[in-house]
């Protein structure tokens, strides 16, 4: 009976352990190669306290969890400022110095020997010292800690963090500080592996390096992978067979080393196995939703979209101002080596008006674009939002200020819901402070509810209100193009900038996207800058337009005065 | 000059090529394919079995052990990029997934290793083990050839790059794949190439390894942590600046001595990389962000 109990409480303690490091590797889709640390920073912090302190578990715990926090954030600010990798070099390197640290640094942590004698958990003058009692109250705390993190991955916090996963830069797009996410996610996901960490030590009470070496980190990452990356219940199911499987091989006869390494031979297939033929694991992060086939008779009808359902009105434009400036950019340049790509430009957008920007390839368009997306900083000049400079502002900032870009290659979550990714765009989401997400749970729900709200009136503005639940990798290309402009809306940013919406669209979803971007100026009020190969779309949409050849503006006009110019199209079709 | 210094100087000079060495054969592989290839370490320990094997078990002088050394490592190589990042690649897998695969499979080649050959240290017989000394500092005739055969061979690769047809279109493959192979390159065959020559390089080091120290199924983790840990230090980019911030490491770690028990040698590599990604966020020898 105890031999099942103590299986039972391994399993409960390392599925918080795993839960946490799903969190990473799920939910954002980085590698930690150091939980196993985390997990021991919390067994020995919980140990010595109740030694040097005395026994109050929460105490130890708490602190645990402080600790953990701290050195994660530590840990993933410097490396993730970089690129993704460099989190797998730091954490490796701390699981080995770490590693080290518990079995040298001997005044600490007693070196090798560990530290024995840890006093069952202790509450209010009653001991959990039975296996069965421990086993109750570790139910207890799985449960409440299972809780915690539910709120946590299903908050707007968790969508955001799926959002960086699927693409940093449209996530930044839209206003997502996503070093600042990342790390807290990191420093939580240490501190959540610290509290399994102080459950260990007072359930074994005696605990040594070995506990806490790189194998374990890696055994940790297998169980989420074969539980399911970014399934909530995966870490529950995969150290279930991960902690009890092994279990097994203590039946076969031979010496312990021979088991050990049974055992890492064992979680090496199954790392190499699932990643070839299932990297989903055994309860994939969309269960339901990647069976249910997009149909076309589920489908709208087509020609609704962007229809005339729409009835309410959006939100009106400051005073009487259509047509005066809203957006300045003022004396712009930018070269990169020898090359002048934006030469000294000048360019307002009237409010409540579209803008074209076209010109011949290489004229410097996109670079100009990129300048005004806040993606590469400016040599020189200035670019202004109602008299806000916001010029040299990081990406991300760029929807505070009231301006958001589209993406030519569309960019959306693949790995999320239709609507999902409407949702994740919405501004100053309380939720998105996994903080503030527990203190303010009022707040953040009513928000909530607001913002599906929301979703949910601008999906039916582009037409795609029948596809909310809908995976959007099972979405057409149109279809897409569609809801990445209900994820700009989202974002309540009254100026647009697009990049070639229409670019590798048929004719009629072209006439669709056409129909949209009129109802957004028409009806939601927006401001809008388009850059636009294609001329005919130029001619249909835009008020007027600037032309740009060899980093300068040539001319400022409508389209058809644009076109009757002879010198403009020569430059634009390279006639001789 | 002081002859603990002078001996720490000499001790960090050849571990120093040794870790350079190590870095630059990493880092061929990871700037032109992208993969963080962990199962480097496996290679490694493969190589440094193959030569500790064919001496001392079977007899061979050590130059046979050398090229068994590296032969093994080279298919060991070659055979985890065509069974199993090809097969990845193939399915669009993910970064992070080929990065788990590769982790997966380290942990079980070592672990097979430690299954087949037990965890006894294999040493390799017949090199020279000659003494030799310059003024206060004395080292032997491994270190030597350490230290002279992997900057030979780092400066080969170098020029092998910058020079032939091949090297031109290694170059190619890692700065843009696609852009490469629509110039006729194929990239399966140069990522190939260069799980090849990266592998070469690396069972080169374990023979020169397992001369100095002994085989160990997990002989290859440490050398493998500098290593890559180099190739973020020097800066991705730059095959020179791996290997100058491998010959960094060994400089700091046997430095570092003057002041820290041994046990602390991972320390100071890690203090020395989080120190330089805080302050130059790429690498020590690149220009410019990404």
């Amino acid at each position: 009976m105890d031999y099942l109990i103590n299986i039972f409480v391994f399993i409960l303690i390392f599925s918080i352990v795993v839960q946490s490091l799903n969190f990473i590797l799920g939910s954002l889709g980085i590698v930690s190669m150091c939980h196993a640390i985390f997990f021991g920073i919390g067994a020995y912090t919980s140990a010595l306290m109740s030694i040097h302190v005395g026994g109050n578990f929460f105490l130890g715990a708490l602190a645990g969890f402080a600790i953990a926090f701290v050195v994660g954030c530590l840990l993933a600010a410097p490396s993730l400022r970089v690129q993704d990798e460099y989190l797998i070099v730091f954490t490796v390197g701390f699981q080995m110095v770490m590693f080290e640290f518990f079995l040298t640094a001997r005044n600490i942590t007693r070196g090798q020997g560990g530290i024995p004698d840890i006093p069952p958990v202790s509450l209010f003058g009653w001991s959990f010292d039975s296996s069965l009692s421990f086993l109750l109250f570790l139910l207890v705390v799985t449960i409440i800690i299972f809780a915690l993190s539910r709120r946590l991955f299903f908050s707007p916090f968790g969508r955001a963090l799926k959002a960086i996963r699927e693409d940093e830069s449209a996530a930044r797009s839209l206003g997502k500080n996503s070093l600042v996410f990342k790390v807290i996610m990191f420093g939580l996901s240490g501190g959540i592996a610290a509290i399994g960490g102080s459950l260990l030590a007072h359930y074994v009470s005696y605990i040594t390096p070995t506990n806490f070496s790189v194998e374990i980190s890696i055994s940790l990452l297998v169980m989420v992978i074969l539980g399911g990356m970014g399934n909530f219940w995966g870490p529950l199911v995969g150290s279930a067979v991960l902690v009890g499987l092994p279990e097994l091989l203590r039946f076969i006869p031979g010496s312990g080393g021979l088991i050990d390494a049974t055992r890492e031979i064992l979680y090496g297939v199954i790392l190499m196995l699932a990643m070839i033929y299932r990297p989903q694991g055994i309860l994939p992060e969309h269960p339901m939703i990647i069976r249910k086939k997009l149909r076309e008779e589920a489908r709208p009808d087509k020609s609704e979209a962007g229809g005339g359902h729409w009835e309410e009105k959006g939100r009106q434009p400051r005073g009487n101002r259509k047509g005066s400036p809203i957006m300045e950019v003022r004396g712009i340049s930018k070269s990169f080596g020898g090359l002048q790509a934006v030469d000294d430009v000048y360019l307002s957008l009237p409010e409540g008006e579209i803008t074209g920007l076209i010109g011949p390839n290489g004229c410097g368009k996109t670079t100009l674009f990129n300048l005004i997306c806040g993606h590469i900083p400016p040599d020189k000049g200035s670019i202004h939002l109602d008299e806000r400079e916001y010029s040299k502002t990081p990406a991300y900032r760029l929807p505070g200020y009231g301006v958001v870009r589209s993406w030519q290659d569309v960019r959306i979550f693949q790995n999320m819901t239709v609507l999902e990714n409407v949702m994740v765009a919405g501004p100053n989401q309380t939720g998105e402070n996994p903080f503030l997400l527990f203190v303010m749970a009022g707040k953040v729900g009513r928000e909530e509810r607001e913002n599906r709200r929301r979703a949910e009136r601008y999906l039916e503005l582009v037409g795609l209100s029948q596809m909310t639940d809908q995976l959007v990798k099972n979405l057409s290309a149109a279809d897409q193009k569609l809801l990445a402009f209900a994820r700009l809306l989202a974002t309540e940013c009254p100026v647009l900038l697009l990049d070639e919406p229409t670019a590798a669209l048929d004719l009629e979803s072209v006439e669709r996207i056409k129909k949209l971007i009129k109802i957004l100026v028409n009806q939601e009020k927006k401001t809008i800058l388009l850059v636009e190969h294609n001329l005919d779309i130029v001619k249909d949409l835009v008020d007027k337009a600037y032309f740009m050849s060899d980093g300068k503006i040539l001319a400022y006009e409508t389209p058809e005065e644009l076109m009757r110019d002879r010198k403009l199209t020569e430059v634009y079709f390279g006639t001789d | 000059m002081d002859p603990l210094l002078a001996q720490l100087l000499v001790g960090g000079i050849v571990t120093g090529s040794f870790y350079a060495l190590a870095a630059v054969s990493w880092g061929v592989i990871y700037r032109t394919t992208h993969i963080f290839h962990f199962s480097h370490h496996l290679v490694f320990a493969i190589g440094g079995y193959t030569a500790a094997l064919l001496t001392t078990e079977v007899g061979l002088p050590w130059f046979i052990g050398l090229f068994g050394a590296v032969v093994a490592a080279v298919i060991a190589g070659c055979l985890i990029e065509i069974l199993l990042y090809r097969k990845l690649r193939k399915k669009d897998a993910k970064h992070v997934n080929v990065f788990l695969a590769s982790l997966g499979l380290a942990t079980a080649g070592v672990a097979l290793i430690l299954l087949i050959f037990s965890s006894n240290p294999r040493p390799l017989t017949g090199f020279p083990f000659t003494l030799m000394s310059l003024g206060p500092a004395f080292f032997t005739f491994i270190d030597l050839t350490i230290v002279v055969s992997s900057w030979v061979m780092i400066l080969l690769l170098l020029w092998f790059l910058s020079r032939s047809v091949y090297g031109k279109a290694i170059v190619a493959v890692g700065s843009n794949e696609e852009m490469a192979e629509n110039l006729g390159i194929d990239a399966d065959r140069i990522f190939l190439l260069v799980f090849a020559i990266g592998s070469a390089l690396f069972g080169a080091a374990a023979f020169l390894f397992t001369a100095k120290n002994v085989a160990s199924p997990t002989m290859g983790i440490l050398p493998f942590f500098i290593a890559f840990s180099a190739v973020f230090l020097g800066g991705i980019n730059s095959l020179f600046g791996h290997a100058l911030a491998g010959l960094l490491l060994g400089l700091a770690e046997n430095l570092g001595m003057l002041f820290l028990p041994a046990e602390y040698k991972t320390m100071i590599a890690f203090a020395i990389l989080f120190a330089v990604i805080v302050v130059k966020p790429t690498g020590i020898l690149s220009r410019g962000r990404r």
